[in-house]
């Protein structure tokens, strides 16, 4: 299963989510793949994957998102994300970090909703976005002791976009460090891609099976895409490429400068090893993350 | 002998005197995340420091800029995810939390999500994450953010995380669990909620701050607490932990305008 | 403590024409190639190489000149072929050789790294290999008469090899997962008077500390140390990557011919200018399709 493969058995109109948080662990070679095969129509359900919602937004492949936040961490705001929503191309439907996960943990157990205590009282249920608000939550009365409760429906995205440490063939991934809500994608989604920094032997997987976060039986596709998250970083292996994320941020001022960006790092890198050759394997080597620290220390501190 | 406190610092130090040993701290971005270390360095060394990427109690040896940086990764005791550090909220073990925000109102409701109308804003901006689930669920939550008419409205254009909705009563009423707002920590002064009106009040102020200052950078009408206090003056053993320890090259500290 | 991470530059500056450099790894593996193509772009004269079981690094150091006298057991290219540059200098006479068997050639490290003046073995008695090498003489045990080689040691000038870690201060580790080789390396290391490391990454101090069992190399043994990512490319290194076959077969081919070797030394060492040109040029396609492990954590 090669990446453009897995890509291009998405089609356009779907809904999905992908994994990730801030600086860390996006899909973002999957993402480019996209932007060069060209999806359109699609809905995200997004719990800060920022930079999957800016890029796909900025080149118009959505068309509506579930979200709790979108913010570009340690940059400033999504500007083509809050562009769109601004000039009525994004439809949205907000939530708090924990009521889009209790959707998706609902969709997971099979169940119609789950209970909650944040996003009462406000404006999160009060206004809606594009979701009638009759499908998205309910209040009632408990039956146990009389409080009033929140209900929250279940969302089951089409895909799950993961991108992870280890897996092997078979699809059992391990991850490293803080995972966001990777397990929680891939229960409550149908159909399950990951892309691994490392495909490792099932028997490395099967010494340690306290650290799979994943099972095969949840898995419908693994690709090896190494480095698959550059600009963003994966624990473990390398850390994110602020200049890189420095030059998109600075590009994404005007639509001209996206488009320049895209043309630089999508259009004339055809696929991944090529976009990689563009970064450059030794610039590359400089993100790797220092094996006890977890990062790349800067300073000239031993 | 070192420069005089920045504000800044002022409200650095200010946030950290909020946190009580032993306790369970929800942690974000920027002032906070100093505003702990510095209260785990001094008075609280047993606080329980959490953040919603799903680290827990971890030891960072460089300051983090944002909470999924690997740096705050350092030392962790568990990494979790967001789910589980989030639950914790809801479940009720989480203490204090600390938010910022672009709106805010004279019962300490929040606005994170839009300017100009909703769904399609005028601005749209990131949206909750978890800052309702804070607001929602921790036992005190504490804002720290800059003080002008344009961030101290009368009425929220959108309202993303709880203060006390409109008054006495609402939050129980709402089936809100945690206490709400205890403290407005900004540039201009040191703020609490008057406990019978639920509505925000002076409590202290800076060195050469003032109440007109404050009044006129407030777009509702603020109360003042009985007794103005001044704003609790840094330590040179806090200064040294901010300038020298925690915050070094100045990533939170500094970014602002001295007092 | 001393800072003693280099530059490739500043830590090849410090072997001088006419050294005798000990050469680590062994069969294609893990020998220190980023060091050896920086001795190449140094164009270093006169070199005595030393080495226990060798190939791409020292026919490429043949190639390019470099070399005058070449001592270890064998040089060839594995599967495949002879060593060409190596086999045309022999023939030609250009270079000296110096025969070993893996043993008599290990021997003359391990001799030095105890400070010892020479070993004793068995290997190499009733065969032609003392005939060119003056460091090989037979001996009588004092204790039972019996009849013994004894291999000389040898204090290289400069002793290059590649690992997988060090800190800025010196101290060299592989990892847990080094397949069990590590003892001719660290024998070649520190027999000789200068000790150049490479290391696949820099790491932090914590990072040594918290492992101190894979330390194969304390920071009073060597001289300097330099990042070298893929630095034994195209050769392997251990579980980190494998050997890259096509480059291999790639350079076999230029080997085998004198003007096509003077392109591949054009393109490859002198173009490129450093390591980081080096891999960049290899490119991801070819690295990422040899790299094993890629995880740095411990």
């Amino acid at each position: 299963m090669t990446l453009e493969e897995a890509v291009r058995g998405i089609p356009s109109g779907a809904s999905f989510t992908a994994g990730g948080f801030a600086i860390s662990h996006q899909p973002m070679a999957f993402t480019r793949e996209i932007i060069r095969v060209g999806q359109r129509d699609l809905t995200l359900i997004g719990m800060a994957e920022c930079w999957v919602a800016e890029w796909l937004t900025a080149v118009g492949a959505l068309k509506r998102t579930y979200l709790s936040n979108f913010m570009l961490e340690g940059f400033g705001r999504c500007r083509r994300f809050s562009e769109a929503v601004e000039s009525g191309t994004l439809e949205v439907e907000d939530h708090s970090h924990f009521g889009i996960t209790a959707r998706l943990v609902a969709g997971g157990l099979g169940l119609p909703f789950m209970p909650i205590r944040s996003m009462v009282g406000t404006d999160i249920l009060n206004k809606s976005g594009f979701e009638p608000p009759g499908d998205k939550f309910h209040t009632m009365v408990s039956p146990f002791g009389g409080e009033p409760i929140t209900l929250i429906s279940a969302l089951r995205p089409d895909f799950a976009i993961l991108h992870v440490a280890k897996s092997d063939e078979l699809g059992n991934v391990q991850t490293f460090g803080s995972a966001a809500i990777v397990a929680e994608q891939a229960r409550a989604a149908k159909f399950v891609i990951v892309t691994a920094e490392e495909i490792v032997s099932t028997d490395e997987i099967r010494r340690r099976p306290e650290s799979t976060m994943i099972p095969a039986l949840m898995v419908h596709q693994v690709v090896h895409v190494p480095f698959g998250a550059h600009p963003t970083g994966v624990y473990g292996y390398y850390d994110h490429d602020a200049p890189h994320l420095a030059e998109y941020y600075e590009a994404s001022r005007t639509a001209e400068g996206v488009r320049a960006y895209f043309r630089k790092y999508v259009d004339e890198a055809p696929d991944h090893a090529t976009y990689l050759d563009r970064i450059g394997v030794s610039r590359l080597m400089q993100l790797r993350v220092d094996p006890a620290l977890g990062y790349v220390r800067s300073g000239g501190r031993p | 002998m070192s420069s005089a406190p920045t504000r800044d610092e002022f409200m650095t130090v200010a946030a950290s005197r909020e946190i009580h040993d032993g306790e369970v701290a929800f942690i974000g971005t920027g002032l906070p995340m100093v505003a702990g270390y510095l209260a785990k360095a001094t008075h609280a060394p047993r606080v329980n420091l959490v953040f919603e990427s799903g680290i827990i109690d971890p030891q960072p040896v460089d300051l983090a800029t944002g909470v999924g940086d690997y740096r705050l990764l350092h030392g962790a005791a568990q990494v979790a995810g967001t789910w589980y550090a989030l639950s914790l909220l809801q479940q009720g073990k989480v203490d204090i939390g600390f938010l910022g925000t672009a709106e805010i109102d004279a019962y300490g409701n929040l606005n994170s999500t839009a300017i100009g109308g909703y769904p399609k804003s005028k601005v749209r901006l990131p949206g909750s994450g978890g800052a309702n689930d804070m607001a929602s669920n921790a036992h005190r939550i504490v804002i720290i953010c800059r003080h002008d008419r344009r961030r101290f409205v009368e009425r929220l254009q959108y309202l993303t995380s709880p203060g006390f909705l409109d008054g006495p009563g609402a939050r129980k009423a709402a089936g809100l669990a945690g206490g709400g707002p205890v403290r407005v920590i900004t540039d201009r002064a040191i703020l609490g909620f008057n406990p019978t009106t639920c509505r925000m009040r002076v409590e202290a102020l800076y060195p050469g701050g003032s109440l007109e200052e404050v009044h006129a950078s407030t777009g509702f009408e603020l109360d003042v607490a009985e007794c103005i206090e001044e704003a609790p003056v840094p330590t040179a053993e806090q200064l040294h932990l901010l300038r020298h320890v925690i915050d070094p090259t100045g990533i939170y500290i500094g970014k602002q305008a001295n007092a | 403590m001393k800072i003693k991470q280099k530059s490739f530059a500043e830590a090849v500056a410090l072997i001088h024409d006419g050294d005798v450099v000990g050469i680590g790894g062994h069969t294609a593996r893990r020998h220190p190639m980023a060091l050896v193509r920086e001795i190449v772009r140094q164009r270093k004269r006169r070199l005595h190489v030393v080495g226990w079981n060798n190939g791409i690094d020292m026919d490429l150091l043949i190639g390019a000149g470099c070399v005058e006298t070449v001592e270890t057991s064998y040089i060839g290219l594995g599967s495949f072929g002879l060593a060409p540059n190596f086999r045309r200098a022999a023939e030609a006479g250009r270079i000296r050789v110096i025969e070993h068997s893996e043993t008599t050639a290990m021997d003359r490290f391990r001799a030095a790294s105890m400070g010892l003046p020479f070993l004793t073995t068995k290997t190499g008695i009733g065969t032609d290999l003392p005939k060119t090498a003056p460091s090989m003489r037979e001996i009588t045990d004092p204790f039972t008469g019996g009849t013994w080689l004894a291999v000389q040691a040898i204090v290289p000038d400069v002793a290059i090899v590649h690992a997988h870690t060090a800190d800025v201060y010196g101290n060299v580790q592989l990892d847990t997962e080094r397949w069990h080789d590590t003892s001719p390396d660290v024998m070649i290391a520190r027999s000789a008077n200068t000790t150049i490391v490479s290391v696949e990454q820099i790491v932090s101090t914590e990072a040594i500390r918290s492992r101190p069992i894979n330390t194969i190399l304390p920071r009073v043994d060597v001289t300097c140390v330099v990042e070298a990512p893929y630095g034994a490319h195209p050769c392997c290194c251990d579980a980190r990557y494998d050997y890259d076959l096509e480059h291999l077969g790639m350079y076999a081919r230029s080997a085998a011919d004198p003007a096509a070797i003077e392109r591949y030394i054009a393109d490859w060492i002198d173009a490129t200018g450093n390591n980081d040109a080096y891999i960049d040029k290899v490119g991801a396609r070819s690295l990422m399709k040899v790299s094993l492990k890629r995880s740095t954590r411990q």
